[in-house]
């Protein structure tokens, strides 16, 4: 399918525009310019409804504003939109229109709901499309299930549906086919209540009732049972994927903010610092008072400084005071008590005046309380100790004093440092609340594998027993002839999805490999280094490193993830064009088509080699590839895809309610 | 169960008709247990017609 | 010696500074010495311990800086040392006597300096009259600790005041 031409009229912000888009084979990119909210999303859903009349807007009013703005009561305005395409050989014109008016209640309203008209000319016969026949005539061009996956949307690196978020596994099976097979399995599965052969069932005559009735209740509680589980399990998945996505989002924003995770550790270690510092520093001080305290240290140095000031050693010598002249062990007391008993111990007389007398006289200066040489000596000593001590003391004191300052010195450096710090990260994403929404997440995706896994255990144990009340409810039919017919009927049925089955687990293997050398080779026409693609059983392609392990740190911005994904859409397109699955239960004039590649903002996360190569490469297996950008990307991106290029646009944004779109030369 | 044989060309049939109710629902909005009664309508004229 | 046999009290601006250092706060009014912290928080500290030690460091201050000073009643404030811790430090406050005595510049001589700060027997006049003199070097000593530390804000400043006050009385020191 080529898409030639669309033209909207009064269709949402664009009143009247027309696009021709490139279908030179030479040339197959057609460029469309414009900021993020112009309008390229709503013109991929204008071709959605023009097509296939699905309103994907949030607002359902398609009618332009500024058109509806002005429509008078009773009156009446159409929102139109036509596409121009060409299939195998076949032109074909679409025109669908929905007409709204003003209601007596100045409301607007749909006057006459989207209807579509269509043309098409074989061999230069142009031939009306009834409308009856248009829906069916589309879905015959284009596979129904492929409408939702137009979009890949450059931003998110990502197959963006337009309508809903479904997860790839789904998305990949259905471009595919295999979900004829599956819809197959689905309807002739014995296990279902719903199915062909439980329709089957309900035909045989039982001979016993009561029996039958009771069978039948069984089959029917468990065939409930097993349905109840495979809700559960889908609701799950679903959630599962929901938290998938979650994942992803989160960990690209950590990836984004790295730099604020190293400064979130700084930030916890200079706290930590300056909690040690100011510790320290409260210690030290702490010890400082407690040196001038201790044994009165501080008073001694006083007493060692006067001491050496006044030069009392100099004064004490100069007095007539010796040490070798004091009495030890007797004080003027006892002198004077001998002096009044006239007679010494040792018998001498004494008397006033005489050797004894002054002697004695004499004597009383050297002892207690005036043996002032043994009171000298004793201050002598005792300063010679405090000066002993004094400098280490004062070294001491010093010493706490420096450790103090230092820590507030440090302290303050490091209050500078966080400060610094602390700006740089406000406003910033706190990467550790990211990092435990993270965990988070993964607990809860944990708990729910667990539950899914407990679902699905449930299931082959309860098909077992369906599978079991068949048999005998089979077994007691066949005693009844009239059975005969019914039984063959059902068995028929089962041959049926006993290939289903089969068939689907071949045809995953299958597409499988195929959707892996298709991605591969298109990979290796536009990345250039040693990495191989790997398809898993999910269909999620992965680069790994050609060694065989796997990369986990596809590094996004320098392009790697951008290429594989491309290849990987590309590829998805071009398998999609092939009839991929000859077998028994698919329809042979089922083949597939290939379809324009729409790609939003492919640019954005690119560099230049990768930009060179996706733009020779994609072409190759695209026949069209219509692409929106920004005008800054495209200016950076215009020399390596210029060749590939045959139609440039820009979307320019009049006002909120009015955009036009304009050709510009090449 | 019975070893009942399998006419290949019969399924071939079946398959065939069920196609084309699967495509009829998706364009017409017929449910399920219509098509299901269709199919089913399908494989008894088929079986009657075609297997001894 | 009769000295130092009674509780010693200390009045107005010199009680305030004594309280203002000390660990051991009492009287009326808290008199705090505060400071901040890195963060602007105030916390409470002291240099000394006890009033007895400020109150012999004030003492030989005074006698080093030979700077005396009155009893100043200005406030209703009070400082008093207990008898039971004159009793403990009396070695101490008998050598600060010695220095002061020592020190002191007079015409007397070195026999007459040394009786007299050796002096053991004093009438309870001399005593109160030397006392007298003895505190008021404390005072003055107290003022000069009040002037280097008052204009402390920050640990740092405290810091600053202690290498001051170290180097101002370190032996290797040579002053005037």
């Amino acid at each position: 399918m080529l898409i030639r031409k669309m033209i909207l009229n009064n269709f949402r912000n664009f009143k009247n525009t027309e696009i021709n888009f490139s279908c030179d084979p030479k040339k197959k990119i057609t460029i469309i310019l414009g900021q993020n909210t112009y309008g390229k999303t709503t013109l991929v859903k204008a071709f959605i409804w023009c097509l296939y009349k699905i309103n994907l807007f949030e607002d359902k009013i398609l009618l332009n504003s500024d058109i509806s703005d002005y429509l008078l009561v009773g009156k009446e305005e159409t929102a139109k939109v036509m596409v121009e395409f060409e299939h195998k050989g076949v032109s074909y014109r679409i025109t669908t229109k929905e007409t709204y008016s003003r209601s007596s209640s100045d409301n607007i309203v749909v006057a006459k709901k989207a209807y579509s008209t269509g043309l098409k000319v074989v061999e230069q016969n142009t031939i009306p499309i009834s409308e009856n026949h248009i829906d069916e005539e589309i879905e015959s061009i284009l596979k129904p299930e492929l409408k939702e996956y137009f979009f890949f949307d450059g931003e998110t690196n990502s197959i963006e549906q337009v309508s809903a978020k479904k997860n790839l596994t789904v998305a990949v099976t259905n471009i595919l086919g295999i979900s004829t097979i599956e819809a197959f399995k689905e309807y002739y599965d014995p296990h279902r209540s719903d199915s062909v052969p439980s329709a089957l069932r309900k035909d045989l005559i039982s001979s016993d009732e009561l029996n039958a009735i009771d069978l039948n209740n069984q089959l029917e509680k468990y065939t409930q049972q097993r349905q109840t589980y495979l809700d559960e399990i889908e609701t799950i998945e679903r959630e599962i994927n929901e938290l998938d996505n979650q994942l992803e989002e989160k960990n690209n924003l950590l990836d984004a903010n790295k730099d604020v995770e190293k400064d979130q550790n700084d930030k916890k270690r200079l706290e930590k610092e300056i909690e040690t510092a100011k510790f320290d520093k409260d210690k030290a001080f702490d010890r400082m008072i407690q040196i001038v305290n201790g044994s009165s240290a501080f008073l001694k140095i006083l007493f060692a400084k006067s001491f050496v000031k006044y030069n009392l050693k100099e004064l004490m010598e100069k007095s007539s005071f010796k040490s070798n002249s004091s009495y030890k062990g007797i004080n003027e007391e006892a002198v004077n008590e001998l002096i009044k008993a006239g007679r010494c111990i040792c018998g001498a007389e004494i008397k006033n005046g005489n050797d004894a007398y002054r002697h004695l006289m004499e004597a009383k200066q050297h002892m207690e309380p005036h043996d002032y040489s043994k009171y000298i000596s004793d201050f002598v000593s005792a300063e010679a100790s405090n000066i002993y001590n004094a400098e280490t003391i004062c070294e001491n004191i010093r010493s706490e004093a420096g450790i103090v300052n230092n820590k507030i010195e440090a302290i303050d450096e490091y209050e500078t440092r966080l400060k610094t710090i602390r700006e740089r990260i406000e406003g910033r994403l706190d990467v550790g609340s990211i990092q435990s929404e993270i965990n988070n997440i993964m607990y809860q995706k944990g708990h729910q594998q667990s539950v899914l896994e407990n679902s699905k255990s449930k299931i082959p144990d309860i098909e077992k027993k369906i599978d079991d009340i068949n048999e005998k409810i089979t077994k007691s039919s066949e005693a009844n002839e009239e059975n005969a017919f019914i039984l063959k009927c059902i068995e028929y049925s089962n041959s049926i999805y006993q290939l289903a089955i089969t068939q689907l687990e071949q045809s995953k293997m299958e597409i499988r490999e195929k959707l892996q050398d298709e991605v591969s080779t298109i990979f290796k026409a536009m990345y250039h280094g040693n990495r191989e693609i790997i398809i898993d059983e999910n269909f999620r392609a992965s680069a790994i490193v050609t060694d065989g392990n796997q990369d986990k740190n596809l590094d996004k911005s320098t392009g790697l993830g951008t290429v594989v994904n491309y290849s990987f859409v590309a590829g998805l397109m071009n398998l999609a064009k092939q009839s991929l699955l000859k077998n028994e239960l698919t329809n042979d004039d089922n083949i597939g088509e290939s379809y324009p590649l729409v790609m939003d903002a492919p640019f954005s996360n690119t560099d230049d080699e990768h930009i060179k190569n996706i733009c020779k490469t994609l072409p190759i297996f695209c026949d069209q590839i219509i692409m929106f950008v920004m005008r800054k990307d495209y200016n950076y991106a215009i020399e390596s895809i210029r060749e590939q290029v045959g139609k440039l646009y820009r979307i320019q944004k009049e006002s909120e309610t009015d955009a036009i779109v304009c050709e510009e030369d090449l | 169960m019975s070893k009942i044989e399998i006419d290949k060309k019969v399924r071939r049939e079946i398959i065939k008709w069920t196609h084309y109710y699967f495509h009829k629902k998706e364009m017409n909005q017929w449910t399920k247990s219509n098509t299901v009664n269709e199919i089913v309508k399908i494989i008894k004229k088929e079986i009657k017609e075609n297997v001894d | 010696m009769a000295m130092f046999k009674k509780q010693i009290r200390f009045t107005g601006k010199h009680a305030e500074i004594m309280q203002k250092y000390c660990k051991d706060k009492g009287g009326d009014q808290e008199i705090k010495f505060t400071v901040s912290n890195n963060s602007g928080l105030n916390k409470d500290i002291y240099i000394f311990e006890n009033r007895i030690d400020i109150y012999l460091i004030g003492g030989m201050i005074g006698v080093l800086e030979k700077r005396k000073a009155e009893i100043d009643r200005s406030t209703s404030t009070y400082a008093t040392i207990m008898v039971e811790i004159i009793d403990k430090y009396r070695n101490h406050l008998n050598r600060l006597y010695q220095h002061m005595i020592l020190a002191e510049d007079s015409e007397l001589d070195p026999d007459t300096r040394i009786k007299k700060a050796f002096k053991v027997q004093m009438s309870d006049e001399e005593s109160e009259i030397e006392q007298k003199n003895l505190e008021d070097y404390v005072r003055g000593g107290l003022e000069i600790i009040d002037e280097i530390f008052c204009e402390c804000k920050t640990y740092e400043d405290i810091c600053n005041c202690m290498f001051e006050l170290t180097e101002r009385y370190q032996l290797s020191n040579n002053d005037d």
